[in-house]
């Protein structure tokens, strides 16, 4: 597969909207993270919202794309000279030439959601038109950023729960090592909904409190939403931008909404990465933990790293600032990763007080000043679903 | 990028897998019809152990009870294939019951639907039902599924060179989603791709065409409504050519992006030793 080189990316969330807002948070712990407002959601519980999607001006033409999550794909699109860097990608190859593959675990059902409670007392009926396909629909967000960019490569989404915005890094591979596509715009798309806050209520997975990954005394998720994107092309020699240099993927066969009590779906995500990057563990200064704060997840991921590594892996979760992003937690997380090269530091792990005496790994809650070259970035999902990207500089890569 | 179609599994309308469809497909007879709610008691074959049969979803069964025909026909341990879920909306059922309850005052998302709403649920169930750890890629492109499902599955194939498991499924919305995306018959194509080699039959040659093209058609009559009334069924205009044997081109178009051109061989007659 291709070592993909990262043109560009670019994250939007509860911390920050665009790449500097979001490293002057990551950098000041300032967490993005707040008492659960949203609608009318009676739930005691802390969720990662993005302010101001509700009041944003949305021009009348895209009036049949109007949704919370392509309002958020909007809004992280125009960050970071991101449409500048594909317009250019565009006059290097041709539109038929650069693709589009975004993750989303729920896309806009919040649109349905919403929808269901104007249905005609009398019939039943849901308001018309519901513009499903432009909206809810799965592909809705990849649809419309492929609309407002111009492009006229292949399109879908990914939607393998949490994972979603990490397996699109292989499906870029995928597209330029077969030939199709010279460019691929890769990320992922997640909006807060009733649907997840709900569902992950009635899981008793949502914790009260802001959420502590790793902690003896976490006790579970604070759900957020993101927007983040990335323009890959095949990496050339000569060039010195960030890459990915391997994708690892897998499932556990094990439970439908818990993970393989020894990670070994995830130990496996891990490993396959390393080898479709033909580097070995001691190649990699950080894992960005899917680290959800769950017990069991949590617990799980680090076994998964002390097969993998050894105990005394440098990581961390950084769900404290974030909150978890769901289908859209790979890109953003892929985005800490490459800040954290770029910047030269650590991100620690925002909330946690102490790390669980049980865990093997050197869980950092602290951020440190450092040089990381290769980051390691994990995101699991329901249904056992497991992708870890291998990310960093080229130095002293053959 | 060439292939060769290893095993086909069919569960679709009227009809219980495809031995029935090859039939129906050659004599150019109607596919028939099912309605949602008697689809649960036409899916026998999912092989799932009762607790989990009532666990989940009917577009789980649906695409289990393909997938299994597929892979049993390819003569391969599904343990060892990827796989990649093609569906445009997924568990329809499981989302419209969420999306009713979550406008109701009390709320009430149990957790098993919850689990079940997820895009990747039907691959969540296989992957546990054959024991398998090899990646599983859950797709969705509206109209376009079917071809994006293809396109994956095929690049998995290709670029890993080894047998990759496809399925393409819908089943449709109950009312009043149904009036808003009408998805007219519960449908899952299950593929089993290889990358061609020197003796290989049922040969793919698939290609993405920059230019526009529009779609090829059924040649059976009766089955223009499935082709045209769900998702997944734009895949069905490949399936009439594997089952009447027939050499043909098949046009895929991708909205107003490009359009993928699916080149189909049969084994040649005499051929086979």
């Amino acid at each position: 597969m291709p070592r993909l080189r990262i043109r560009r990316c670019t994250a939007t969330n509860a911390a920050g909207t665009g790449n500097d807002a979001f490293l002057d948070a990551l950098r000041e712990r300032r967490s993005g993270l707040a008492p659960c407002e949203f609608l009318d959601a009676d739930l005691d519980t802390y969720v990662g919202r993005v302010d101001g999607l509700e009041t944003m001006p949305w021009p009348a033409e895209w009036a049949a794309w109007d949704c919370r999550n392509n309002r958020l794909a909007w809004l992280g699109l125009e960050q970071d000279g991101f449409v500048a860097a594909v317009d250019d990608a565009v006059k290097r190859f041709g539109v038929h030439r650069v693709g589009v593959v975004l993750g989303t675990s729920t896309s806009g059902i919040l649109h349905t959601e919403l929808a269901f409670r104007e249905r005609d007392p009398q019939t039943g009926r849901l308001p018309t038109p519901l513009h499903y396909a432009t909206t809810h629909e799965l592909s809705s967000a990849p649809r419309f950023v492929r609309e407002r960019l111009g492009l006229k490569g292949p399109m879908y989404a990914i939607s393998t729960a949490c994972s979603s915005s990490g397996k699109v890094f292989a499906s870029a591979q995928r597209l330029i090592g077969s030939g199709i596509c010279d460019a691929v715009v890769v990320g992922g798309v997640d909006t807060l909904c009733l649907t997840t806050l709900y569902g992950f209520s009635s899981l008793e997975l949502t914790a009260p409190e802001p959420c502590r990954p790793g902690d003896p005394e976490r006790s579970g998720i604070s759900i957020g939403e993101a927007a983040g994107f990335a323009l890959v092309e095949a990496d050339t020699d000569d060039a010195d931008d960030l890459c990915v240099f391997g994708v690892g993927e897998s499932v556990d066969a094990y439970h439908m909404s818990t993970p393989h009590p020894d990670g070994v779906g995830a130990e496996l995500a891990m490993r396959r990465a390393l080898e479709a990057a033909e580097m070995s563990a001691d190649a990699i200064d950080y894992v960005n933990l899917h680290g959800t704060a769950s017990r069991v997840n949590d617990a799980a991921e680090d076994r998964a790293l002390e097969a993998v590594f050894g105990a005394g892996q440098v990581c961390s979760s950084t769900k404290g600032w974030t909150g978890h992003t769901l289908g859209a937690a790979g890109i953003t997380e892929m985005v800490i990763g490459a800040l954290a090269v770029e910047h030269g530091f650590v991100p620690g792990t925002l909330n946690t007080r102490q790390v669980d005496p049980a865990f093997s790994a050197d869980y950092r809650l602290e951020n440190r000043a450092g040089r990381p070259t290769r980051v390691l970035s994990n995101s699991f999902g329901f249904g056992g679903n497991n992708c870890s990207l291998l990310l960093g500089r080229k130095e002293g890569v053959a | 990028m060439k292939l060769s179609i290893e095993g086909v599994g069919f569960v679709g309308a009227g009809l219980a897998d495809w031995q029935a469809a090859v039939e129906a497909l050659r004599a150019d007879t109607s596919p028939g019809s099912l309605p949602l709610a008697e689809l649960g008691r036409a899916l026998k074959a999912d092989r799932l152990p009762r607790t989990e049969r009532r666990r989940a979803g009917k577009s789980v069964r649906l695409s289990m009870t393909a997938c299994w025909e597929a892979v049993e026909s390819a003569g391969l341990d599904p343990a060892d294939l990827p796989m990649v879920f093609a569906s445009t909306s997924g568990d329809t059922e499981v989302l419209s019951h969420i999306c009713a309850a979550l406008a109701e005052p009390e709320r009430m998302v149990s957790p098993t639907r919850f689990h079940n709403s997820v895009h990747n649920a039907a691959s969540g169930y296989w992957s546990i039902a054959v024991g398998t750890h090899q990646p599983a890629t859950a797709i969705a492109a509206h109209h376009e599924t079917a071809a994006a499902g293809l396109l994956e599955a095929a690049m998995q194939a290709v670029s890993e060179n080894r047998p990759v498991l496809l399925v393409i499924y819908d089943i449709p919305f109950p009312e009043p989603m149904n009036q808003a995306e009408p998805i007219a018959e519960p449908l899952a194509v299950a593929l089993v791709l290889r990358p061609a080699s020197a003796d290989s039959s049922n040969r793919l040659n698939l290609s993405l065409s920059g230019e526009h093209r529009d779609a090829t058609s059924m040649q059976a009559e009766q089955w223009l409504a499935l082709w045209e009334g769900v998702p997944a069924g734009r895949i069905l205009p490949l399936l009439e050519a594997v089952a009447r044997d027939e050499a043909r081109e098949i046009a895929m178009p991708t909205g107003d992006g490009p359009t993928l051109v699916v080149d189909y061989e049969p084994m040649q007659r005499g051929e086979q030793a």
